[in-house]
């Protein structure tokens, strides 16, 4: 029984994947083969719409809209050169200074957009092309831009984090974004260190920042955007409010700061703002609705059992068991984005992992920066194309000099793997 | 046609971003309640959540009419103009067959189910929540028959174009 | 429903009926597990039960429709799920309803009380089989304990989305704070809420005596748990499936009130013993005052009043 649906399910979305169904969709019909199989008709049906309702109806999830809009206010605020020029305080003259200011940069950019590709192109654009004009190699400079563009997606407000904790019933979101900081800092470093590695070996020249703004001006402009993350770590951990209110409190912030602060944003550009945000979360809660489906068609059905059946009675060794799920975790995040991803294989991997004594948000953590690295991984990383357009050099050109940092992520992610005390502390300290 | 789609378009855009406005409004006053009144409001939170599904479903239907759902591109890509007008009608079929027998079917069994449960801090039929799913349903539906129009007619075809542009930007923020 | 599937296939074939439930702990787990074996017994493996654990299929109020509807057949959810669903259920949320386990047990056990409440679903589709025990309810603080309501002046405790438990903790003084379970233990960390009220379980197996060191028996609530059927499958099987399902039913709870008290005292060792824990006991009759008119509300409405009355009527006083 659990082969004959785990088959059809699988071989009826593959099909409708690959011929480039919408993902919902593709969810939607092999959960319903696969749930005809068992039970009539009509409860099927209802069973999918109850399931669509039951997946949104959680008070977490209202953070998904919320930090988008606040994503969607801080881009069109103008905030990536400010935090350029934040990021180049700290910089300063070490070897390879521009490339370590777009690390934090898109560190601290992504955490604030969540976008991968947002970051990339925003604070890659101003800093790739400066990089170029000092000498440094193209190559180089877009592969550093590449390899840290993703960190803002584990970087809280995380909207991968909010819907891994729905899904793995409610592993703390505030234990997850903490968390998600230790392993931002960790990959924007492991990108740094390779960086100025490189940075020395080849000789780049150091660059003096910009002195035409002084240091009290850079700060002036760049800590009110800087606050907003003072705000959701101090909101969690002062209990003034929670991590899902914190979402509603950083959009009225965004929205304050650039109407009133900087003076970027009119009211009148506000409404096609909000329009954004309704079509983008619009994307992630049907994503979210049907995926609801196949879970409950797989549970339904038992493929969960029979997939973690299967890989216990392979191998009882938690070592091998992790391996299993990062390698396949890999190939999946090639071609597929987060955010199904992560709807997709928490129910079949999640209870594996808590068998063998995994604590769910150590497992939230290393499983959604592993689906993160798949956005930059060829073929079908997006932020790889997107990095290598805005450095304007061949994609092909880059797959030898990503090397390096495609190692050093590795390890990272083997590191907090293996190693969870390396990321647990944090929110083990604050609960 | 197009008239329809657009006046259909401005009304859910307006319905969704109002909801979404007054969601972040009832969040921030669930805040300001505890902290600054002491006096934790007990009906925010309901009202949040099925303000949620509600949103949540009609933006599904309004991304459905923006054509921006995710989707592997890796083979479509590759396909000439021919084949890509065949897999777009495939889309489309699929998007009717969804919203007719889960959305409106299924929801509408949903709904009348769970008129008679009530909600425990609003006392609002459930029934109204599960509401959302076969209205949803039937937005969904006119879309994608407007969709389906417009790929057989040839009419739409620019302004899906265009649309395909915003629908990469879109994604490209998504991620 | 999937008896339905099965009779059509053959007669010598057992009926094999989905049990679901959400998250919960070993013993009561083994109970449910314990009313599938002794269904198999008894019906001779006529009737078969398969198991769908932890909110797998979804949370306690999906559970029910899921029965309500026959896409499963049995599911095991908390008293307080079923409000929602019919209003008798509402009456045991109200706090010092019993005036100990003693009395709990006295009324649960008393078939003209219980009978017409598990059969208040009917027409929704599903009825009640049996109860489980599933304790009492305390505040547990994390500054100090509540030997009185006073203690409770200015604190904000989180309670259940329940228009009663809301009541309840406005009348004793407190703050109620509405919020899912899984922010709990960082709320109180971060001291956004005080505390909170339930079982012991919460402590170690959810953690909470790490930051909430004293709980205090004021003993507000027993919400029993239910037991749930759909009634189509019920009605579909034999005169003598049913006795088995009834009779296996009536044993399981007989062994999950056994297992649960034995579990609680271990849940307190652990929490005294991981965490420090402090438990102390309370004079109730404060709280019970307080709570008045809670009782006032139910005694003179219309719907409870004959419900109430016959729950008051075994109380200890009466004995
Ligand atoms: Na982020
Ligand atoms: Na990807």
């Amino acid at each position: 029984m659990e082969l004959q649906a785990g088959l059809i399910l699988l071989v009826v979305f593959m099909i409708l994947l690959v011929l480039g169904m919408p993902i919902a969709i593709s969810i939607a019909a092999s959960s319903m083969a696969t749930l005809l199989l068992v039970i009539p008709f009509d409860i099927a049906v209802f069973s999918s719409a109850q399931k669509m309702v039951g997946s949104i109806n959680s008070f977490s999830l209202v953070a998904i809209p919320f930090f988008v809009l606040s994503g969607i206010i801080m881009n069109n605020g103008g905030i990536a050169q400010k935090l350029v020029d934040f990021a180049m305080l700290f910089a300063g003259r070490i070897p390879g200074a521009l490339a370590i200011t777009n690390v934090i940069g898109n560190a601290l950019f992504g955490s604030i957009s969540s976008s991968a590709i947002a970051a990339s192109t925003a604070i890659g654009g101003v800093l790739v092309p400066q990089q170029v004009k000092e000498g440094y190699d193209p190559e180089y400079a877009a592969s550093v831009n590449i390899a840290s563009a993703p960190t803002g997606m584990v970087v809280p407000p995380s909207t991968a984090f909010i819907m891994f904790s729905t899904i793995a019933g409610g592993a703390s979101i505030s234990s997850l974004f903490l968390g998600g900081y230790v392993v931002g800092i960790l990959w924007s470093l492991g990108i740094i260190a390779v960086a100025i590695f490189l940075a020395k070996k080849r000789n780049y020249p150091i660059v003096e920042r910009d002195k035409s703004k002084s240091t009290g001006k850079v700060l002036i402009d760049s800590v009110p955007s800087l606050l907003l993350i003072v705000i959701i770590i101090g909101g969690i951990m002062s209990g003034l409010f929670t991590a899902i209110e914190a979402s509603a409190v950083s959009v009225v912030y965004a929205l304050v700061l650039s109407l009133f602060y900087y003076k970027t944003v009119t009211w009148k550009q506000i409404p096609g703002m909000i329009v954004q945000a309704v079509e983008m979360s619009g994307t992630i809660m049907f994503l979210l609705a049907t995926s609801s489906m196949m879970s409950f068609a797989m549970a339904f059905t038992g493929i969960p059992q029979a997939i973690s059946g299967a890989i216990l009675g392979l191998t009882d060794s938690p070592f091998i068991i992790l391996l299993l799920i990062n390698i396949v975790l890999l190939v999946v995040g090639m071609f597929m984005d987060v955010a199904p991803a992560i709807l997709i294989f928490t129910p079949i991997f999640l209870p594996i992992v808590t068998s063998i004594g995994i604590d769910p948000v150590h497992y939230g953590l290393f499983s959604i920066m592993n689906l993160c690295v798949g956005s930059i991984t060829p073929p079908v990383g997006t932020g790889l194309y997107v990095g290598a357009s805005v450095a304007k050099v061949k994609v092909e050109s880059l797959l030898k000099p990503m090397i390096p940092f495609y190692v050093i992520i590795l390890i990272v992610l083997f590191a907090i793997t293996y190693f969870p005390q390396l990321i647990m502390w944090l929110p083990n300290l604050a609960g | 046609m197009k008239q329809i789609k657009k006046y259909l378009d401005k009304s859910l855009e307006w319905i969704c971003g109002i909801t979404l406005i007054v969601m972040v409004l009832v969040v921030m006053w669930q805040v300001i309640a505890r902290t600054i009144l002491n006096n934790p409001s007990t009906l925010t939170e309901e009202f949040v959540r099925f303000s949620l599904v509600w949103l949540g479903m009609l933006s599904s239907a309004y991304v459905v009419g923006k054509k921006s759902h995710l989707a592997v591109t890796l083979l479509s890509d590759s396909l000439n103009k021919k084949n890509k007008r065949i897999l777009e009608i495939i889309v489309q079929i699929l998007f009717v067959l969804f919203s007719i027998i889960i959305m409106i079917y299924g929801g509408s069994k949903a709904t009348s189910l769970t008129m008679s449960q009530i909600s425990p801090s609003l006392s609002l039929p459930m029934g109204y929540i599960y509401l959302s799913v076969p209205v949803s349903g039937v937005i969904m539906l006119i879309y994608s028959l407007m969709n389906l129009y417009g790929i057989f007619t040839n009419t739409n075809m620019e302004t899906s174009n265009r649309e395909m542009i915003e629908t990469e930007e879109v994604l490209d923020k998504g991620r | 429903a999937c008896g339905a599937t099965n009779g059509e296939i053959g007669s010598d074939e057992a009926v094999v009926l989905r049990f679901s439930y959400a998250s919960n702990s070993q013993p009561v787990i083994d109970a449910m597990n314990k009313f599938g074996e002794l269904v198999e017994e008894k019906s001779d493996g006529e009737v078969v039960i398969e198991y769908f654990p932890d909110g797998q299929l979804g949370g306690e109020r999906e559970l029910i429709e899921l029965t309500q509807t026959g896409a499963i057949d049995f599911t095991k959810v908390s008293g307080s799920a079923l409000e929602s669903f019919s209003k008798d259920y509402a009456i045991f949320s109200v706090p010092y309803l019993f005036d100990s386990e003693d009395h709990f047990f006295r009324v649960m056990e008393d078939d003209t009380i219980t009978n017409p409440i598990y059969q208040s679903t009917k027409d929704l589709g599903f009825v009640g089989l049996t109860y489980y025990d599933s304790g009492q309810r305390s505040f547990y603080m994390v500054d100090g304990p509540v030997n009185h309501p006073d203690d409770l002046k200015g604190k904000k405790v989180r309670v259940l989305q329940s228009e009663t438990a809301i009541q309840m903790v406005e009348l004793l003084g407190g703050s109620p704070t509405p919020m899912g379970s899984d922010e709990v233990y960082t709320s109180m960390q971060s001291n956004l809420i005080n505390g909170a009220e339930n079982n012991e379980f919460v402590l170690v197996t959810a953690g909470h005596g790490d930051i909430a060191k004293h709980y205090s028996y004021d003993e507000h609530t027993r919400v029993p748990d239910i037991m749930i059927m759909n009634q189509e499958t019920l009605d579909g099987l034999t005169e003598e499936q049913q006795k088995a399902i009834y009779e296996a039913a009536e044993e399981s709870k007989e062994y999950e009130i056994k297992v649960f008290k034995e579990a609680v005292e271990e849940e307190k060792a652990a929490a005294v013993e991981r965490f420090g824990v402090q438990f102390n006991e309370v004079d109730k009759a404060p709280f019970q005052e307080a709570v008045q008119p809670l009782h006032d509300q139910f005694k003179n409405s219309e719907e409870y009043g004959d419900m109430y009355k016959a729950i008051r009527d075994l109380s200890d006083a009466e004995e």
